[in-house]
């Protein structure tokens, strides 16, 4: 039932940004921004570089909107998700560079917050031990698997959405994150086994 | 590392969000950016359009509409009857009370109150004719072809009443019977027992009766530990005197007989329109119809 109203509410979001709605277009903005920043911070490893194309995002998407139909979004987070791959190809396409990510997501100058949700000082201290283990180690992944296991693992994407997002089937995606999972399992065992 | 791990790690990765002061002024931006276009403000109508189209869109998939369905038919042959009941047979929506009977008569599994159900929807029917035709204004030369049709339904819906406690009465004859028949038709019976004698295994024993018929097998006893006891068909048989047998005959077609014989005396009635009799009659079969007597 609440998938049912998620739907709903989702539908509703989309016929309203088809109507070139502000107000609700801001609603989407505080939403998502969050996420996409996420997915884009993941894909090309540098703060300063994902606030910029999120920006760029939102933007496009607001000109999608007012420009095209609707129709064959299925869902509001698909598009943005569409949008970003999108905007993302063309700023590897505008750099000259196939890909931007090639060491760690992250310099020093930028060190990456974990907030305190738990307030147990050793909780928090092991995430942050396995995000720099996962931070190290997804920019060496495949993009396609990268990309999967961003959408998957980090912004809870459902294996519907993958699907709709990448244009594969709900089948293809479901093997994709499997083997990218066993891959990114491979890449931190050998730095295991170095250290 | 496993993979659950590896999961926590990335799952770690959720918490990274923009930086607060980017984020303020990203939205300031952006503000700015769309509030370059026209205005474009919902009307209520419009807002309800939207609404209504959403819905219609997350609704209409397959599982939703099977769903949907189910409970309209659900709904309908349930509750369908309460709608119509006060259909006269003269009217135009008395075929849909003919049709939700029906379909409530479908949904019930137990043939005893199917049965029921559907003598006292015909009694029913069979009353209304009467009043309907009892009523001076509809039976008159106006109407005639009607009253014919009416008349010509009464006697259908007599001989439903008739065929339905016909039924009713047979099927509540039957546990009677069922009780009765293993000693009747059962040829042999089989029972193990532990010999008492000796404690060793089973022994085969032969009852009276079925040795004096000598129909059973002889000489196994000492063979076999399989215990074998023979009942004779006629000998059990005659554990019901024939005066119980009359009596219960009589308790069980009575009502049937009763009902019939009113039912007759009500069809005459009807052909000597004589409605107000006829209904009384007819009233009688609904009470007797009721009668616990005639269900068990």
């Amino acid at each position: 039932m609440a998938n049912l109203v998620k739907k709903f509410k989702d539908k509703k979001t989309l016929a309203r940004l088809e109507n070139g709605h502000k107000e609700t277009f801001i609603k989407v903005y505080d939403a998502y921004v969050s996420e996409i920043y996420r997915f884009v911070y993941f894909k090309v490893g540098h703060r300063e570089e994902a606030n910029d194309l999120t920006s760029t995002i939102f933007l496009k998407t607001w000109n999608h909107i007012r420009t095209n139909s609707l129709e064959s979004a299925k869902t509001l987070r698909a598009l943005l998700y569409k949008i970003a791959r999108n905007a993302i190809v063309d700023y590897y396409r505008d750099a000259g560079t196939k890909s931007a990510v090639t060491d760690s997501l992250d310099n020093e100058a930028y060190p990456l917050e974990v907030i305190d949700i738990t307030q147990d000082p050793q909780a928090d201290m092991d995430r942050a031990a396995e995000l720099e283990v996962v931070k190290k180690k997804l920019p060496l992944l495949k993009d396609e698997y990268r990309e999967v296991i961003i959408m998957k693992f980090i912004n809870d994407l459902s294996l519907e959405e993958i699907a709709e997002i990448s244009g594969k089937s709900r089948g293809n995606v479901r093997v994709l994150i499997h083997r990218a999972l066993n891959a990114l399992k491979a890449l931190v065992e050998e730095e295991k086994v170095k250290l | 590392m496993t993979l659950k791990d590896l999961r926590a790690g990335l799952r770690a990765g959720k918490n990274i969000a923009p930086d607060k002061n980017w984020l303020k002024s990203d939205r300031e931006f952006l503000l700015s950016e769309i509030s370059q276009a026209p205005e474009n403000l919902l009307s209520t109508r419009k807002n309800f359009f939207i609404n209504l189209r959403s819905l219609v869109q997350v609704s209409l998939k397959p599982v939703y509409v099977l769903g949907a369905f189910i409970l309209v038919l659900l709904g309908a042959s349930l509750f369908s009857h309460q709608l119509f009941i006060n259909a006269k047979p003269n009217d135009s929506l008395y075929i849909a009370r003919i049709i939700s009977e029906r379909a409530k008569l479908n949904t019930i599994f137990n043939s005893i109150q199917r049965d029921k159900l559907a003598a006292q929807f015909a009694n029913e029917h069979a009353q209304e004719i009467t009043a309907v035709l009892a009523d001076p204004n509809f039976n008159n030369e106006d109407n005639k072809d009607q009253v014919a049709k009416l008349s010509a339904s009464f006697n259908s819906e007599i001989d439903t009443v008739k065929d339905r406690v016909n039924r009713l009465v047979k099927g509540a004859a039957v546990p009677t019977a069922t009780v009765a028949a293993p000693a009747s038709s059962v040829e042999g019976e089989v029972a193990i027992a532990e010999s008492s004698v000796n404690n060793v295994g089973v022994e085969v024993f032969e009852s009276p009766a079925a040795g004096e018929s000598g129909s059973a097998g002889t000489g196994l006893s000492g063979l076999s530990p399989v215990a074998i006891t023979t009942t004779n068909a006629e000998t059990s048989a005659t554990a019901t005197s024939p005066e119980e047998t009359a009596v219960s005959e009589t308790a069980t077609t009575t009502p049937a007989a009763d009902t019939e014989k009113i039912l007759d005396d009500a069809k005459k009635l009807f052909e000597q329109k004589d409605y107000s009799e006829t209904l009384n009659k007819l009233k009688e079969v609904d009470a007797l119809i009721n009668q616990d007597a005639l269900n068990q």
